[in-house]
């Protein structure tokens, strides 16, 4: 946030951060931590941009000073062409915050239509966007309870559709799917991810990896608030020296020969097994299927069908 | 109880203008300078982009997203259980008919109007404080404020926002228990003293005494240690007179009578007759050509009291009826003038009282005597003085609320009470006198409170003059320095004596435009005008996520 000195930015860039650092300081301006060292990068329009690391890694810093909560002791934040202090940035923008900082005394309804005044919606579209958002998270059956009275999960439901209520450009998530049990996981993960097929740009911050890894297209690692890794997650995560062949089930003949064939060509092969899912697949199919056949219940030496 | 004031109000507004210019350009000019030291060019250049958007930010506004801000603040006070104080209320009302009014006081009314004012001014307050300086904290400590301002909302928006939500809220209270006071005064208030209920609209002229010579004087000191009154002595020359200025015949429709309302005082030099009043007469003189008409002789009510006594049983004393047309006695013949025609010249009208009883005094003062307009009724007071105390509420809304943006909770309503402290209980006491002693350039005898330690210290009496050395020079040079300071707090601390309408209406007076509801209303937008500006910059400085 530096007067008198422009970032260029890229056409396609939404966000652009450069040489930015917060120091937090104590009550005699002495410096208590550096939460952000440096930190320079670039969140392109349409993709899904992931902010890595562990706790206190900056992620969150680095997030409330994007939205101007926090002001950079050094460094230059540009976002959607304006500069972080810009309050007409926040038309274009969406934010889900770590946890959801809510009026607890308001209701589902009351909510939305709070922060649909804030963008000084008229009272049609604050209706047709929060009914469709409240249908959207799930909410329908609470709408009318008050906030107070809802668990973790539906607290972040609610969260994540103030932030849409604008229908915004660039969406902040931090810990999207914090509390949220795996079937809300799988729902917000599928919504980001239909975000950016709307052309919309998302920038989520998590420690949970697989979820960064199932929906992010490029990631930053922090840790100590320095980047440390900058790129696609597919170039990132791809391991280039080896190749992955999946295959119907081979009798041992047939793998024999598959072996031969490897070191015919001068491969050979590293490992060979069934594949594996992940737990979530298990558990949602598991899911899925116990909405498919009621009263079905778990039998000894039963394995379930992946 | 003043009803009449010499401030102009373009030279209230032209000083007050001129304080915030002042203010601002010292404000200016050291935020420059820390931002020059503290980031050399590039923090000079942060600190005008901050004015400049802080120019924007406090114009800009949007009144949506104030209202939204302000209907979220009437629910969270709502749900902070502000409403409950209307059933304290209920059970005062219910319950003070108890311990108030004596069947043989003159002026029952007069203790339930106070009763009700001060019930609803020292109940309220309070609450305005609480709801104004601990709704901001905490919502900044839930956070549920950070999610507001990532929304288009400028900090402006949240400090107005909420003073509006604040007002809305205590406005409804106040007008719930209002209308419940109202009505309770006019239930508990006897059948017989109803006709208190009323708001008279003095007229008041400038006075001068003149002595025996026809002179002006200061008039006799009699040794009253209040020095409220002079007096004139009896079976002299000696006069008070009274100039009165734009009376008008359109003021006093179907030849209703002109009214003089006098409250003078008696000074006996020698007890004399005590079963016989002392006595004075009225003349009203034409400033133009001194043609004058003798009323004839009053009686003074040497013990006198606060309210007319029209107003209690005896519906003549003290109020002397003008008719239209005056029949009166030049030498041997009996002649008529007409009030307005032959008397009252271009709106003026002279009075001229002196007192009969050789060796006894009459005192008088300004205030004395004064033209008593046609009555209002009891309601347009009752409701000035609700609108009085309404403005004292926003007032002290927005300073709790500027606070709030800037401190913690606790701290902001100790700042706020002791702002109102300070403005009820010293404005009009020490502070404007030693401010004032030092804008006259006059001196306190001791010294000031440097001096006064360094007596107290010494050992020194208070008229014991100082040596002359360099000490003395240190002392005094302090010492104006907290004078300066004392003079400046006239002007930021908010004289809150002013809202206090109450006093008019229980004496039965109107509550006047001049010398309470406008300066009201003045102090209120001189005060939420800096207010602010200062919960704009507190807000937006202020990293609302740090650690």
């Amino acid at each position: 946030m530096v007067l008198g000195v422009s970032i260029s930015m890229s056409a396609e860039s939404v966000v652009e951060i450069r040489n930015l650092t917060k120091i937090y300081r104590d009550f005699w301006g002495r410096a208590k931590v550096k939460a952000v060292n440096s930190l320079s990068l670039e969140v392109k329009k349409g993709e899904i941009f992931g902010l890595l690391g562990p706790n206190g890694s900056g992620k969150t810093t680095t997030l409330k000073m994007l939205l101007g909560l926090l002001f950079p002791t050094e460094g230059e934040i540009k976002i959607l062409g304006k500069q972080a202090h810009d309050v007409s940035k926040n038309e274009r923008i969406g934010y889900l915050p770590e946890e959801s900082y809510l009026y607890r005394f308001l209701n589902a309804d009351e909510t939305l239509d709070f922060y649909g005044r804030l963008f000084n919606m008229s009272a049609a579209v604050r209706k047709e966007r929060k009914d469709k958002l409240i249908e959207m998270v799930g909410l329908n059956y609470a709408r009318r309870r008050q906030l107070k009275e809802y668990s973790k999960g539906m607290t972040r439901r609610i969260g994540l559709a103030q932030a849409l209520i604008n229908d915004p450009e660039l969406v902040i998530l931090d810990e999207p799917t914090s509390g949220m049990d795996p079937l809300g996981t799988r729902e917000v993960k599928d919504l980001i991810l239909k975000l950016r097929d709307q052309g919309k740009t998302v920038v989520m911050c998590s420690h949970l990896l697989q979820d960064v890894q199932d929906v992010c297209d490029r990631i930053a690692i922090l840790y100590g608030g320095e980047l440390k890794v900058l790129g696609d997650v597919k170039d990132l995560l791809q391991s280039k020296g080896e190749t992955q062949l999946i295959t119907s089930k081979l009798d041992p003949a047939a793998q024999a020969e598959v072996e031969a064939v490897l070191k015919k060509h001068g491969a050979s092969l590293h490992s060979s097994s069934s594949p594996v899912v992940n737990l979530e697949e298990l558990f949602l199919r598991t899911i899925e299927e116990s909405k498919a056949r009621p009263g079905r219940r778990y039998a000894p030496g039963e394995t379930p069908k992946v | 109880m003043p009803f009449e004031t010499n401030h102009s109000l373009l030279n209230v507004i032209l000083q007050w203008a001129l304080i915030l210019c002042v203010i601002s350009v010292i404000g200016t000019f050291v935020g420059g300078v820390s931002s020059l030291m503290g980031g050399g060019k590039r923090g000079l250049s942060e600190f005008f982009g901050v004015i400049s958007r802080a120019l924007s930010d406090l114009i800009l506004v949007s009144p949506q997203r104030i209202f939204a801000l302000a209907t979220l603040t009437t629910r969270e006070s709502v749900r902070r259980k502000a409403l409950w104080i209307g059933a304290v209320f209920l059970v005062l009302f219910m319950f003070a008919g108890w311990f108030i009014g004596d069947s043989d006081d003159t002026t029952p009314a007069k203790a339930y109007i106070s009763f009700v004012i001060t019930t609803i001014r020292w109940m309220l307050l309070p609450l305005a404080v609480l709801l104004s300086c601990w709704g901001l904290p905490a919502d900044i400590k839930d956070r549920s404020l950070h999610t507001v301002v990532t929304k288009p909302v400028r900090r402006s928006e949240v400090v107005l926002g909420r003073i509006a939500g604040y007002s809305f809220v205590i406005t409804a209270i106040l007008l719930a228990v209002s209308v419940v006071g109202y009505a309770w005064i006019l239930r508990v208030v006897p059948e017989r003293s109803q006709r208190q209920l009323i708001s008279r609209v003095p007229r008041f002229g400038g006075m001068k005494m003149l002595d025996q010579n026809g002179d002006a004087f200061a008039g006799v000191n009699v040794g009253d240690m209040y020095d409220l009154r002079r007096f004139i002595a009896g079976g002299t020359k000696e006069l008070a007179m009274w100039q009165f200025q734009g009376l008008k015949e359109s003021d006093f429709p179907n030849d209703q009578s002109l009214r003089l309302e006098y409250a003078f005082e008696a000074f006996r030099s020698y007890k004399g007759d005590i079963s016989t009043q002392i006595e004075f007469s009225i003349d009203l003189v034409n400033p133009e050509t001194n043609q004058r008409v003798r009323l004839g002789v009053q009686p003074v009510n040497e013990f006198s009291s606060e309210i007319a006594h029209d107003l209690k049983e005896n519906q003549t004393e003290n109020l002397i009826l003008i008719p239209r047309s005056i029949s009166y006695l030049d030498g041997e013949t009996t002649k008529t003038a007409d009030l307005f025609k032959d008397l009252v010249a271009n709106g003026n009208l002279n009075v001229e009282i002196k007192c009969l009883d050789a060796a006894q005094y009459l005192g008088v003062s300004p205030g004395d005597l004064f033209v008593r307009m046609p009555d209002r009724s009891f309601a347009v007071g009752y409701w000035k003085t609700i609108f009085t105390t309404w403005l004292m509420l926003v007032l002290i809304i927005t300073i709790g609320t500027t606070a709030s943006c800037i401190l913690k909770g606790p701290v902001a309503t100790l700042t706020t009470f002791g702002l109102l402290i300070l403005g009820v209980f010293l404005k009009n006491g020490l502070i404007m006198r030693l401010g004032k002693y030092y804008s006259d350039g006059g001196e306190v005898v001791g010294g000031g409170s440097v001096e006064a330690l360094y007596r107290l210290v010494s050992g020194l009496n208070e008229s014991t003059p100082l040596d002359e050395s360099i000490t003395k020079t240190v002392i005094e040079t302090l010492d104006s320095g907290v004078y300066a300071m004392l003079y400046l707090a006239q002007y930021v601390i908010p004289d809150i004596s002013v809202f206090d309408a109450s006093i008019y209406l229980a004496n039965g007076f109107d509550v006047p435009l001049a010398t309470c509801v406008l300066p009201s209303l003045l102090i209120t937008l001189g005060f939420f005008i800096p207010a602010y500006i200062i919960g704009y910059f507190g807000l937006q400085i202020r990293e609302l996520e740090a650690k």
